[in-house]
């Protein structure tokens, strides 16, 4: 496996004569079961609301990291965030910017939290990744097939680590039934279902306000390299969500980033895709080119679907001899419970990514690529994307994996990417 | 077949999202709604990205100097396969300044277009413009001897502002040369990156 270029040390004189925050006295000296500067990994972050916090607070627990500076685009979130942090070392050393630039630019931050919403995460990654950093980013990591190629490729170029945010792979129910899948135990495998939301894509604006002090919100910052349209509060408040502009893939990612790639897993397909996609109502049918099929169908949380583990983002694994089925909550429900031997007696749950943290961080002081990595993502990302401009066109599309193009199909094809906004470009 | 304007707004009612604004307008009727709103616009340019052909591009290239349009505008004369849409995107080069500008270059290197090499290469070496790091990551997408060729001279002894990005563009143009089959080219394109007097994270990038 190729190795990663290594990290540089990040005591400089020159941080501290421009003012940058010295390490804690204790940490510094080792005391106290602390880790000592010289094997600490300094972090920034490029975005943290809500589910980056959450983010945030599992890379804050770790006693290697030490996170230094906030770039976000709204004040109050650049203000929870160095609250937060300050709590935690006990000090008033972390630093707020508007623009992510000044995280990129300092050479002492090693990794980067890019936590912002799918609209930046490829350009957020990318730009990283060119400062030299390597990148956590949650999911979905990209808008388009064509932003998960690019995002692939400049990680794997700049030799960076890099997690994609789907967590579950390191949830230890989700691994049990992958593994189990894997194993032969459930025999040849021949269907995996994957637990995806309704999809709306929805182009409609939300009326418009006035457009806030760019301190306090700096929209066209916030927007990015998505199309212009005209400030809403909604949107910065997370109601973005559901928006064609903002939302990547028609919003099949949301959760198809997760389930997709779990089924891509267990279904030992992290190389490839589905070669074809159709319809029927809600569900689409993806059909690998060893015909394995890939059933996305709405997930249970609301009692839809059909699923024997209610809750948020299901997936079945189904062979031959057998099944099984993982959900959010830990539980795990298969054909029979000899197939359950050995599970999991405390998973985590689904949406904690405290796990798939410390294997990023333990990736990057190895250089070996975690469970998440670029590659794995790249396929799980153009299966989503894939899956979702089908339904939108409301017909079969076949798409050939090797090409990573859909086959004689010009409109398929010219869904593949969009535009961004100058002047971002990669 | 021209659409009323007083046909637009139930037509406009019954497209509830992209998805199927994609089929179930026509050119003619996207065309028409540009007249409309800014969002009717959009969502036209958006429909347009998928269906929309060489009429299309006349109205298009209207909207690339619209600071809230533009973008929309691009993603359709990106994709449109006629050599009118990469005329139309040249054509707006010499009118456009700063992000607008920016924007144009970015989609004329999404298209490949050849034909503008030419003017990319002078916007590389007329720094007032500020266009230069666009204009090398759209040499490296078009890729070839020329281009690459620029791209290499620029990060070896062009403006130091434009040093680094050239680097990159270097990195990006020999990432598309193996992508296309060029290994050997590619080759020899990261050989003289790391050779280059550049931050070491940039070489070692090189290395692989």
């Amino acid at each position: 496996m190729k190795k990663q270029t290594s990290r540089r040390t990040f005591i400089k004189a020159a941080a501290v004569a421009i003012g940058m925050p010295t390490i804690i006295p204790a940490s510094a000296l080792g005391k106290n079961g602390t880790v000592a500067p010289s094997n600490r990994l300094v972090m920034g972050g490029i975005g943290i609301g809500p589910r980056g916090r959450k983010v945030l607070a599992c890379f804050l627990e770790q006693p290697d990291v030490q996170f230094v500076q906030i770039a976000d685009a709204q004040e109050e979130r650049r203000e929870i965030v160095r609250r937060l942090v300050n709590r935690e070392y006990k000090n008033e050393d972390c630093l707020k910017v508007r623009d992510m630039y000044e995280v990129l630019a300092r050479d002492d931050i090693d990794i980067v939290q890019v936590t912002t919403g799918d609209r930046w995460h490829t350009l957020g990654t990318i730009l990283a990744a060119k400062a030299g950093k390597d990148v956590y980013c949650e999911k979905p990591c990209s808008m388009t097939i064509r932003e998960t190629q690019d995002l692939a490729n400049t990680v794997n170029r700049y030799g960076r680590v890099f997690q994609a945010g789907t967590q579950r792979r390191n949830v230890d129910n989700f691994q049990f039934a992958a593994h189990l899948a894997r194993s032969g135990k459930l025999g040849n495998i021949h269907t995996v279902n994957a637990g995806i939301l309704k999809l709306v894509p929805n182009a409609d604006w939300l009326p418009e306000e006035t457009l806030p002090d760019p301190d306090i919100c700096d929209w066209d910052r916030w927007l990015g390299p998505a199309p212009w349209r005209p400030y809403n509060l909604k949107y910065v408040q997370g109601r973005w969500r559901g928006h064609y502009d903002f939302h990547g893939g028609a919003g099949l990612p949301e959760w198809g980033s997760h389930t997709i790639d779990l089924c891509q897993w267990a279904a030992s397909a992290d190389e490839t895709v589905p070669v074809k996609y159709e319809y029927e109502g809600n569900s689409i049918i993806g059909t690998y080119k060893n015909g394995i099929k890939l059933v996305l169908r709405l997930s249970g949380f609301k009692s839809e679907g059909d699923w024997k583990v209610p809750g948020t983002c299901p997936v079945k694994f189904e062979g031959d001899e057998g099944w099984i089925e993982a959900g959010d909550h830990g539980n795990l429900v298969a054909s029979s419970d000899s197939l359950l031997e050995g599970q999991p007696v405390d998973s985590i749950y689904g949406t904690n990514p405290i796990k798939h943290v410390r294997e990023f961080l333990d990736c990057v002081k190895t250089r070996e690529k975690p469970a998440a990595n670029q590659d794995i993502t790249r396929q799980g990302h153009i299966a989503c994307h894939a899956a979702a401009i089908g339904w939108q066109l409301g017909r079969t599309v076949e798409f050939d994996p090797k090409t990573e193009t859909f086959i004689n199909d010009a409109e398929a094809n010219r869904m593949c990417s969009r535009s961004r906004r100058e002047p971002w470009h990669v | 077949m021209k659409i009323s304007r007083f046909l637009l707004i139930p037509i406009l009612a019954l497209v509830s999202n992209v998805a199927s604004a994609a089929t179930n307008w026509t050119e003619e009727s996207a065309l028409a709604a540009l007249a409309v709103t800014a969002q009717a616009k959009a969502e036209a340019c958006q429909a347009l990205a998928v269906i929309g052909g060489p009429t299309s591009v006349p109205v298009l290239a209207d909207l690339l100097d619209d600071r809230q349009l533009a973008a929309y505008a691009r993603t359709a004369l990106e994709v449109i396969d006629d050599p009118s849409a990469g005329k139309a995107l040249l054509e707006a080069l010499p009118k456009l300044e700063g992000q607008l500008l920016v924007g144009v270059i970015t989609s004329i290197g999404a298209r490949r277009d050849r034909e503008a090499v030419p003017a990319l290469t002078e916007l590389i070496a007329d720094t007032k413009r500020g266009a230069g790091e666009a204009a090398l990551v759209a040499l490296a997408r078009i890729g070839g001897r020329e281009p690459l060729t620029t791209v290499i001279m620029t990060m070896t002894g062009g403006p130091d502002e434009l040093r680094i990005s050239a680097a990159h563009a270097a990195l990006l143009g020999a990432d598309l040369l193996s992508k296309r089959g060029n290994t050997n080219a590619a080759k020899r394109v990261l050989e003289q990156v790391r050779n280059a007097d550049l931050p070491e994270h940039i070489k070692q990038a090189a290395s692989s």
